[in-house]
This record gives structure tokens, C-alpha cells and sequence, in this order.
């Protein structure tokens, strides 16, 4: 079927130019809509680049002055507590809790069960608690 | 098969009618869907359900 111009005489032509005009206005409105909702889209992308942007520079921001501060607080008991561990059991806290290591391999490396790796990591934990609190007190 | 049969049959569900209605407007479809001088594919995909929206929706 060709879409050819009609005289609009006819009932039917009359319909069909009738339906033409109507999907013309709704093609026109949908692209009209789509430009809308592109330029949207971009707003919102180039808002939220500034937003990542801005915290990136925020945690920076706390890296740099919030976190050394109580680091530094926290280091002078923290350092005496860990002073009081056996060489062992520092490296075992160190290699759990900064490097996260699991005790598995932990265990293979020391040459040691995996719950002798577990326990000393509980006690060197529960030293460590115990100083601090008795430095508190 | 006059227009109105087609429309009638495409208002109804018959796949035919709704390919032939789209074959016959495909042109204006395509060139509502140019933006800054390039023919955009999603936009095109819009057009058409646009065009099957027209359908259901207009009144005889």
C-alpha cells in the first residue's frame, strides 16, 4: 500500500486524513516529550557528577583532618595496650583486623591449627580491651 | 479494503491491519523521530508505540 495524497472527498479519505492529522500531533508531542526528558536526563547526570565530585572532595576532607585526629587520640592508650601483647599475638591482631587475612591461611603461615589462630586473636582482643580499660580507669 | 476496514481490524487486535497501518506511516514515524539532524532509534521505537496508541485510542 502507497501513502499517497487523497482529495479528502470521500467518507473514508475524510477518516483517513482525519487519523494522519491525529498520530501527526501525537509523533510531535512524543518527540517534543523526548527532547524534554533528554535534556532532563542530562541535567540530572551533570548534577550528579558535581555531586560525587563534591564527595570525594568531602571524604578527602575527613581523611585528611577528621580520621587522623582520632587516630591520634585513640593511638597513645591503643599503642600501650598492643606494647603489652606477645610478638605473636601482634601479629596475628594485625594481620586480622587491618590486612584481613582469614585465620586459614593465617593458621598454614604460623603453622598452626585454625582455632589456635582463632583463640589467639580472641585473647590478644581481650588484652587489648583490658588495657584500655584500665588506662580509662 | 477501504481505510476504515483497516483501522477497524487494527482497533481490534488483527496484526495485519496494525502492519499495514504501520507501513503506511513508517515515513512519518521516521521523520518524527530526527533529532539535531540524526535519526534516533529509540526515539523511532517510541514513535511506533505511539502509532499503536493512536489506534486504540482513536475515534472512529
Amino acid at each position: 500500500m502507497v501513502f499517497q495524497r487523497n482529495e479528502g472527498q470521500e467518507q473514508d479519505e475524510i477518516l483517513q486524513n482525519r487519523f494522519t492529522s491525529y498520530l501527526l500531533a501525537a509523533v510531535h508531542r512524543r518527540r517534543a516529550q523526548y527532547i524534554d526528558e533528554e535534556v532532563k536526563a542530562q541535567k540530572i547526570s551533570s548534577l550528579m557528577e558535581e555531586r560525587t565530585m563534591d564527595s570525594t572532595f568531602d571524604l578527602e576532607e575527613e581523611a585528611l583532618s577528621e580520621i587522623p585526629l582520632y587516630m591520634r587520640l585513640q593511638n597513645e592508650k591503643l599503642f600501650w595496650a598492643l606494647s603489652t601483647l606477645t610478638e605473636r599475638e601482634r601479629y596475628v591482631f594485625f594481620a586480622c583486623a587491618l590486612e584481613e587475612k582469614d585465620y586459614e591461611k593465617l593458621a598454614t603461615e604460623l603453622g598452626l591449627s585454625y582455632k589456635g589462630v582463632a583463640a589467639i586473636y580472641y585473647r590478644a582482643i581481650q588484652k587489648i580491651k583490658k588495657k584500655m580499660k584500665e588506662e580509662l580507669l | 479494503m477501504t481505510f476504515r476496514d483497516i483501522l477497524i481490524r487494527a482497533k481490534l487486535g488483527d496484526e495485519t491491519a496494525k502492519m499495514m497501518l504501520l507501513e503506511q506511516y513508517k515515513p512519518m514515524l521516521i521523520k518524527g523521530s530526527i533529532l539535531n539532524g540524526r535519526f534516533d532509534e529509540d526515539l523511532y521505537q517510541e514513535q511506533c508505540l505511539v502509532l499503536m496508541k493512536a489506534i486504540n485510542q482513536f475515534i472512529i
